[in-house]
């Protein structure tokens, strides 16, 4: 196991290079970099003006020696400084990273907390009025745009009920600590957090309902049950255990895109994360908040199928790595 | 009992009476759409940040909301009239030199006075190669900067090729010397070295960054900023303690958070104008405490014609006829409820160039009769089909402008219907903005049409959008904006004399004259002019939208939320 992990955290590494290197290629290709927009945005902008930025900010040099400047900077911890907003890119990524990093996290336990015990418990009622029943909200959770339930929520309870803000990431200018602070940030969470949850959890349902289906069909669970164990222990020993693999599956998958996944739900509740910065850096070329973005959600990726490798192992011994 | 009180001491927390809003003089949220960057004012190009500079820095004069050169942190504005402007002979060249005096009681944010140093630092700072600076020309025009040795308060400033516009210094900055000085002679020499140490990075709510009304308490990148009364400002006491300015991304949520209490007022980078006007119905009917402010601007919405490549459009008749068909008061009267107004030209009503007078340019009225006369004079002859052909060949256009501006849409909708009934076919094509700037009109690469709009400033000279030397192309880095490829000489020689003559009413002959072929050749279609738009308390007084680049906030200490 050891050297599984070794050589994979090299794979990842090698991989890491060659994606970042072809995402700064593809970086170049786009149409308008920030010295185009600002010509053609402002009449007052004149050849001398466009070549002297270019050589400011290193344009004027080929792809490969951009490239080689800023890994070289990169591996030092520099990422360098936003020509956007105008401050280096680990003061503008950093706050928001934890409140992404907070928000998908809550979103997700949530959504597994509840998605995984109504998979099973409609699993084992397979064809009863309950899973009918989840079964439709499912697809509710799944059919409504994330959008469009975020404004719902906005509605009800902002705008008619005032029972929650309608956006934001804390009281701006409250000075709160401890409990009062958690509190606070618990206030602005809600929201997002239930229009983030209610599509996974639809998706963490039928998921574990259909491989718990399948999972409580396998010989070994009927030899479980003949050797007179309890039907709970069959259930979570036997029948979860084992459904579980394809879950964790889609969950490694889930964490890995948390990072630019919630943009939407971000956009709407206002939220400070960086999900739209990342949105927002791409299209303005912004190069170095974009690339940092891109190897965080190289090194997620990468680092979640790990995560996800070691944990079927752990869940089905059968799986073993040499 | 004790779970009835945790319970009790949750619902308290979670919902406050806060939520319960109320608008006064406490305090104010204004809801933004555009992310703001580092508030250095030298350095900032997003409208969002010189929105916010509006309420903690003061420029030496500014453009009022009636369109007039008043003064702000300097004593008078400087002129030829007034004598303290005037012309001057050095090395055999004639200059010109404008003397500014500080006034007495400008202070920064932390007791020290403005002087003539933190001008020349704020221009020291524009001209170095090292800063990304964007446009330089407004600190290139600037020869150099003398201070007074006896009073620091004076200096003036002198230009060895002055132009009419010299007057004008509110797109120049005052940057505070002994705070800034030291940064810029620290980290000056290397690249971007004072874009990344400048205390407007570092340090942004020290005090003495500021000179205006207000300074920043508190500055979060990416959702807000918190300002409040700056303790040395000695002009008109700002009446609102507190105005936190929050950002909110997503226009379709800002009517939610207004409502809501999240915020009380909506900037001008906020609703766009069909949610403007959709709000302002809305508040109406149910009797919301807003108001809905509109302001004409000189935001200039035109459709640039590809004269200078597509063999049809050059044709005049048919770039006459173009104009004739279309009924633009309708569509001004349909999509905008006559709150944007009919363009004519380039020159807003806002602007001292603008003009009606049929005898000075050629005005179009809306005649589908003449419209076809003309195409027929061009030999575009209808067929049974409902479209104009000639030589077998459609009249056919594409008209092009930026993706997901629904706006701009619905107006692409409308014009291709009034150019049906004439037999005209309009293809519509559009792009990312990024996309459509960055190439698509910045290298004039459309077929036919571009939509989209220019913004500028009063009596700007219309030199790198008509003048021919404009014209984008591959030797001049594609940096010129006349995308139409419109050529007349007459018009150059016009734009290089005006922008040398400092007699306004002769400037300002010169300028018709240049209307009057802009009219008569019709490189461009005109279509509205925009105007500007925001939502503020009812209770607000003092509130004025100014129209031009200007921001609303430069008069930011007038603001006051009556009882």
């Amino acid at each position: 196991m050891g050297s599984f992990i070794l050589r994979r955290i090299f794979q990842t590494l090698v991989v890491t290079f060659i994606l970042s290197f072809c995402c700064y290629y593809l970086l170049t290709l786009m149409p308008g970099d920030p010295i185009d927009i600002l010509i053609s945005s402002n009449p007052n902008f004149t050849i001398e003006d466009a070549e002297r930025l270019k050589r400011l900010y290193g344009a004027d040099k080929s792809v490969m020696e951009r490239y080689a400047n800023w890994l070289s900077s990169a591996v030092k911890g520099n990422f360098g400084y936003s020509r956007v907003y105008r401050v280096p890119v680990a003061d503008l990524i950093g706050p928001r990273l934890m409140n992404t990093f907070i928000l998908s996290m809550a979103a997700l336990s949530l959504s597994l907390s509840i998605g995984i015990p109504i998979g099973v418990l409609v699993a084992l009622r397979k064809g009863s009025k309950v899973d009918y029943s989840v079964n439709f909200l499912s697809f509710a959770g799944i059919s409504i745009p994330s959008f469009f339930l975020g404004i719902l929520l906005i509605l009800c309870f902002s705008v008619y009920w005032k029972v929650f803000p309608a956006g934001g990431t804390e009281t701006i200018d409250a000075n709160l600590h401890g409990f009062a602070y958690v509190l606070d940030r618990l206030k602005y969470l809600v929201l997002p957090v239930l229009s983030l949850t209610a599509m996974q959890t639809a998706y963490y349902i039928r998921y574990t309902r259909s491989s718990m289906i399948d999972t409580m069909h396998m010989d070994f669970i009927k030899t479980a049950r003949a050797k007179g164990l309890r039907n709970s222990i069959v259930i979570a020993r036997h029948g979860l255990r084992n459904a579980l693999i394809p879950v964790v599956t889609i969950v490694a998958l889930s964490l890995s895109t948390l990072f630019s996944g919630a943009v939407i739900t971000e956009t709407l509740f206002s939220y400070q994360g960086v999900g739209k910065l990342v949105f927002d850096s791409i299209s303005g070329n912004d190069f170095n908040v974009a690339m940092v973005s891109f190897i965080i959600t190289i090194g997620m990726v990468l680092v979640m199928n790990l995560a996800a490798d070691i944990l079927y192992a752990y869940l089905d011994p059968r799986i073993e790595y040499k | 009992m004790p779970k009835k009180i945790a319970l009790i001491a949750l619902c308290s927390a979670l919902f406050p009476s806060s939520l319960l809003f109320s608008v006064d003089n406490r305090e104010l949220k204004i809801g933004i759409t555009q992310e703001f960057e580092n508030p250095n004012p030298i350095i900032a190009t997003m409208l969002a940040t010189h929105y916010l500079y509006g309420f903690v820095g003061r420029t030496p004069n500014v453009m009022d909301p009636d369109g007039n050169d008043v003064a702000m942190m300097a004593v008078e504005t400087p002129t030829l009239e007034n004598g303290l402007a005037e012309f001057f002979e050095e090395d055999g060249k004639r200059k010109l030199r404008a003397h500014w005096e500080i006034r007495e009681d400008a202070h920064w944010g932390d007791g020290v006075p403005v002087t003539g140093h933190d001008f020349k630092l704020g221009w020291t700072i524009g001209m170095s190669d090292t800063v990304s600076v964007g446009e330089r020309e407004k600190f290139d025009e600037i020869e150099r900067v003398e201070i007074d040795p006896e009073n620091p308060k004076k200096f003036a400033l002198v230009y060895d090729e002055p132009k009419y516009s010299y007057f004008r210094a509110f797109q120049h900055y005052f940057v505070p010397s002994h705070i800034e000085g030291p940064v810029f002679e620290e980290f000056g020499d290397e690249n971007e070295g004072y874009d990344k140490n400048t205390k407007y990075v570092t340090d942004p709510t020290n005090p003495g960054l500021y000179n205006g009304p207000y300074r920043i308490a508190e500055m979060k990148l990416g959702s807000h900023v918190i300002f409040v009364p700056n303790e040395h400002w000695k002009g008109h006491k700002p009446t609102i303690q507190k105005i936190i300015l929050k950002y909110i991304p997503n226009t379709a949520t800002l009517e939610a958070n207004l409502k809501s209490g999240t915020i009380d007022m909506i900037s001008l980078i906020g609703l766009r104008f069909d949610q403007a006007l959709a709000f302002d119905e809305r508040a109406q009917k149910d009797g919301l405490p807003y108001t809905v402010n509109y302001k004409p601007s000189l935001v200039y919405e035109h459709i640039d014609l590809q004269v200078g490549k597509n063999e049809i459009l050059k044709d005049l008749n048919v770039r006459k006829a173009l104009v004739h068909s279309i009924d633009r008061d309708l569509l001004c009267d349909t999509l905008f409820d006559g709150k944007q107004k009919k363009a004519i030209h380039n020159a807003p009503p806002m602007d001292p160039w603008f003009t009606d007078d049929p005898e000075k340019i050629v005005l179009y009225r809306y005649s589908k009769r003449t419209a076809r006369r003309l195409l027929d004079a061009a030999g575009w002859e209808m067929n049974d089909d409902g479209y104009r052909y000639k030589d077998g060949k459609r009249l056919s256009f594409q008209l092009m402008t930026t993706a997901q501006d629904k706006t701009r849409e619905n107006v692409q909708i409308f014009l291709q219907s009034q150019w049906k009934e004439v037999g005209i076919e309009i293809t519509i094509k559009n792009e990312p903005a990024r996309v459509y700037f960055g190439e698509t009109t910045r290298k004039a690469k459309y077929p036919a049409m571009a939509m989209y709009a220019w913004i500028k400033l009063p009596e700007h000279s219309p030199r790198s959008t008509l003048h021919s030397e404009g014209i984008p192309t591959e030797a001049n880095s594609y940096s010129g904006q006349n995308s139409s490829g419109w050529v007349n000489k007459e018009v150059d020689a016009l734009i290089e004399a005006l922008e040398l003559e400092f007699d306004f009413e002769k400037r300002r002959d010169l300028a018709h004259q240049v209307l009057y072929h802009y009219t008569n050749e019709v490189p461009v279609i005109p279509l509205y002019y925009r105007s500007d738009v925001s939502v503020t308390p009812s209770n607000m007084e003092g509130y004025r939208l100014s129209g031009s680049l200007i921001p609303v906030t430069s008069w930011a200490e007038f603001w006051d939320l009556k009882n």
